[in-house]
């Protein structure tokens, strides 16, 4: 368990460092996806560093302060740092393929083909799926099936008469008994399911001792939480809920340092791809400028970007450190891949992004249909996109869904693990990243750093983030986009010449932008 | 001008002529003249551009109207007619035929440069070349036949001389605020300010488009530049008609933060902000002659950051107070790198004598002065 939160711990030493996790709060125990990955990354590896006390603070929308992390909040914390949600919910990673895995299983136990370890997953999964369900969902449903199946009575004049008389109690009687023993099994189920959890979490923070509860003071006024000259970790983007006016206050007043971690300005520079209205991000990025003690940007080209359309129209030069992010895929940290199974036998194009308009999977999608008619289909490999599905695509969605005739080499899975993940990209033929606007591109940073190609659009972060070692395309040509990818497919040694180039890219160290931001810290509480 | 003219000792007979559609019914005065006609209606909302020409053109065309303003002229019987802008001398110069009275003209601008470089610029109306034509004729004319004309800048008045006018005083406007004492603090303003722990710069303005897009090309990426404890308060109209502007979206939420619309507020109000301000400003990229909020600005006490357009007509009543109080800048650069200093209190006050110099003390011996020669008897 979580090391209890000593109340009567002291005034923050020197070296402590805050560090913003109100999003991961609020995303719970989904797959931290992006921004999610380094927020989890920074405490991960400042939990583990002697030099650092880290405590976990949130911001508080009823309040419209930062206050200490709860206890709750914390322990939520340590399970998502431990992965402990991810673990106890295995089926929730690729919901799609664990079902037609599942169904397989079923399918192999009844005509006896089924190993027995594949049996005892497949039913674990199916196990863990129903613990999850409602318990009221799983009740309700019990009912209807015994008011649906249950054997019709005979006719009552076919009846004894005792029988007559008992039917109208027993019958009832039966037909709770049986939805109760389904909602005792549920809930048998469930507390299996939260044992696991808790057994799972147990060993998890034994291993990593460290993933400690910061300690949380309810007593304390809530601007209280942060001491005099705090440093705080803000790596969430918290333009929805933060109040700069709090903020402003705690660095005048109380002299918080604040180390902001800036992934880009795609907001302000093509306003029209973000799905809140674009004065939001502004504000965020500007209000930065203005309180932050250093602006902590994911590359060069966001802190060049920072510099252009924020600090410079405003008169600002706050202290810019650019840092790019490792491919932590590639770490031994996430265990080994997991085969996906349904493209285990394939040969497969991927693009690892969150599926919205910006990101152009639209000219993927187009160019796999002139595949389709230009390439038999031994040859055309499958398209996978791996992302959540986001705003602006309603049109890439009917693509997807109406081209049928494209559907079984167009793939989308959503909710994918690490794991997986590492899986996917070094069993890809090659990956692409036609994304119009990037502020880093980690998707096609972990692709070179697991050893396989990716072609990229020209935007300047995709280049930088492929250390200009990937043949990078004009996002909006279709033709030479098409040309690419055809090369690659149909000659095989353009595809290795490429993954030959893949052997020169100078992968990020895995603790390079918590070790940077370490530094950053350091410096500011100096 | 009606109240210096009556501080002068003269008794004023005001005639305004609109079309009954432009101005509300009940704030008609009772010797002016209104014409009600759809078509020019109709004409005015097409080009707008060339309302008033359009309007008095009709007027001049009204036999009824002709006639009511020859009534008028006979009741009154006018020692002189002071003309407020040069539209109403259509009309007039049908009725006062060879008439001996003096005609004078207030001219607040050059009507037809005005006009041009809206059509050139904002309105984009290129095809506008004949009615500009229209308008400059117009003025010319009204130059030449008056027997003096007031300009309300000095750098218009070579222009109204080459025009025709045989004799051009200067009379920039005036400000109430410069008349008596300002307020010793900004009373509610101030309280408001020290609760929020912010400093402000003050603007007032009215919603009319000039100051709309003044405020724009001054601040084009919003008013970011200024920290959450620096704001800027705005009063009459123009807040709220910069809020709803569709330049200020992408800025909504920045500009939130540092901006208060204060809304149309009295004179005694209006000393209180300025009062309260640290620095008044005044972002105007259009318009000619010399504009009213400039000469409130000016006499606030405050320091003051303009434009130079927004300068334009005071220059030599600036005297010692260009850089010393008063601060033109023409650049979002400089005008931003002026409001920080001036909201951080790092600007001086003009001085006193600033004030003096647009006070309505001053403005009605001008007036007195120049009017003394038409005087009866």
């Amino acid at each position: 368990m979580a090391e209890v939160p000593d109340p009567d711990r002291g005034p923050a030493s020197p070296n402590t460092v805050f560090l913003d996790i109100t999003l991961s709060l609020l995303h719970g125990p989904r797959l931290p996806v992006g921004i999610l990955r380094v927020e989890h990354d920074i405490a991960r590896r400042f939990l583990a560093r002697p030099d650092i006390d880290l405590r976990f603070v949130t911001f508080d929308r009823t309040a419209r302060a930062y206050r200490a992390a709860t206890g709750p909040e914390t322990l939520m914390m340590a399970d998502i740092l431990s992965g402990a949600f991810a673990r106890a919910r295995p089926a929730a990673t690729m919901a799609g393929i664990d079902l037609l895995e599942d169904a397989h299983v079923l399918r192999a136990a009844r005509l006896g083909l089924a190993s027995a370890a594949a049996l005892f997953g497949g039913i674990r999964r199916i196990a863990m799926r129903v613990s999850r369900s409602p318990h009221r969902a799983v009740a309700a449903r019990a009912a209807g099936f015994a008011a649906r199946w249950w054997p019709q009575p005979a006719p009552a004049e076919h009846c004894r008469p005792m029988a007559r008389l008992l039917r109208p109690v027993l019958r009832p009687v039966l037909r709770l008994g049986f939805v109760g023993a389904v909602r005792l099994a549920h809930l048998l189920l469930i507390a299996l399911a939260l044992l696991e959890g808790w057994l799972a979490r147990g060993a998890t923070l034994l291993r990593h001792r460290r993933v400690t509860a910061p300690p949380a003071d309810p007593r304390s006024p809530i601007s209280q939480d942060l001491p005099p000259d705090a440093v705080l970790i803000m790596a969430g983007n918290p333009w929805d809920w933060l109040d700069f006016d709090h903020l402003d206050r705690m660095v005048r007043q109380r002299g918080l340092r604040v180390i902001a971690v800036i992934y880009d300005v795609i907001a302000v520079d093509m306003p029209w791809v973000t799905p809140g209205t674009p004065d939001i991000y502004h504000r965020f990025f500007l209000e930065m400028g203005h309180l932050a003690r250093t602006i902590v940007t994911i590359s060069t080209y966001t802190a060049d970007r920072y510099r252009a359309a924020i600090a410079e129209p405003n008169d600002l030069d706050p202290e810019i450190s650019p840092c790019l992010l490792p491919a932590a895929l590639a770490d031994g940290d996430i265990g080994a891949p997991m085969a996906v199974p349904m493209l285990e036998q394939c040969r497969f194009v991927m693009y690892v992004s969150t599926i919205e308009s910006r990101k152009n999977h639209r000219l993927l999608i187009e160019i796999w249909e002139r595949l389709r008619q230009e390439l038999p289909p031994d040859v055309l490999p499958t398209l996978v996109f791996v992302g959540q599905w986001a705003w602006g695509t309603s049109h890439e969605r009917q693509m997807v869904e109406r081209n049928w005739r494209l559907q079984p080499h167009l793939k989308v899975l959503s909710g994918v693990g690490d794991a997986e993940l590492a899986w996917l990209y070094r069993h890809a033929l090659f990956t692409v990243f036609p994304s119009h606007a990037e502020g880093f591109g980690l998707g096609a940073a972990e692709s070179l750093a697991l050893g396989t190609p990716c072609l990229i659009s020209d935007c300047p972060a995709l280049m930088e983030a492929t250390d200009g070692l990937m043949p990078a395309i004009d996002p909006l040509d279709f033709a030479a986009w098409h040309a690419a990818i055809s090369r690659l497919l149909t000659k095989p040694e353009e595809l290795a010449a490429l993954r030959t180039r893949v052997g020169r890219f100078r992968r990020i160290p895995s603790d390079a932008f918590a070790e940077h931001l370490a530094r950053v810290a350091e410096k500011a509480a100096a | 001008m009606r109240r210096g003219l009556v501080a002068a000792g003269w008794d004023v007979t005001s005639c305004a002529m609109f079309l009954d559609s432009m101005f509300p019914a009940d704030r008609a005065g009772a010797a002016d003249l209104a014409l009600t006609d759809p078509e020019v209606a109709a004409a005015v909302e097409a080009d707008i551009l060339f309302a008033d020409l359009t309007v008095h053109e009709a007027m001049a065309g009204s036999a009824a109207t002709l006639r009511r303003l020859a009534t008028l002229l006979e009741n009154t019987a006018p020692d002189l007619i002071l003309l407020e802008h040069p539209w109403a001398w259509l009309p007039l110069a049908k009725v006062i035929g060879a008439s001996n009275v003096p005609i004078l003209y207030d001219s607040h601008n050059i009507e037809w440069r005005i006009r041009q470089e809206m059509a050139q610029g904002a309105l984009r109306a290129p095809d506008a070349g004949q009615r500009i034509a229209a308008v400059r004729a117009l003025e010319a004319e009204l130059c030449s036949r008056a027997a003096l004309v007031f300009a309300i800048s000095d750098l218009e008045i070579p222009e109204l001389a080459a025009a025709g006018a045989g004799r051009v005083i200067h009379l920039p406007p005036c400000s109430d605020l410069a008349d008596g004492a300002l307020p010793p603090d900004g009373g509610a303003f101030a309280a408001k300010a020290a609760a929020a722990e912010v400093a402000y710069c003050a603007l007032i303005g009215s919603a009319y488009w000039p100051n709309v897009s003044g405020f724009f090309d001054i601040f084009p990426t919003g008013i970011g530049f200024l920290t959450l404890r620096q704001q800027i308060w705005v009063a009459g109209a123009l807040g709220p008609a910069l809020q709803a502007d569709p330049r200020w979206r992408p800025f909504a939420a920045t500009n939130a933060a540092r901006f208060q619309a204060i809304g149309v507020i009295s004179a005694e109000d209006k000393a209180r902000l300025f009062a309260g301000a640290r620095a008044a400003i005044v972002p105007v990229t259009q318009g000619a002659g010399a504009k009213l909020k400039t000469a409130d600005a000016l006499a606030s006490a405050r320091p003051v950051i303009a434009t130079s357009c927004a300068l334009e007509g005071y220059g030599p009543l600036l005297g010692d107070a260009t850089d010393n109080g008063v601060w033109a800048a023409d650049t979002p650069a400089v005008f931003r790198a002026l409001v920080r200093r001036g909201v951080n209190g790092d600007l001086p006050s003009p001085p006193p004598c600033l004030r003096q110099a647009l006070s309505p003390e001053r403005f009605t011996r001008t007036l007195a002065e120049a009017l003394g020669s038409y005087a009866p008897g």
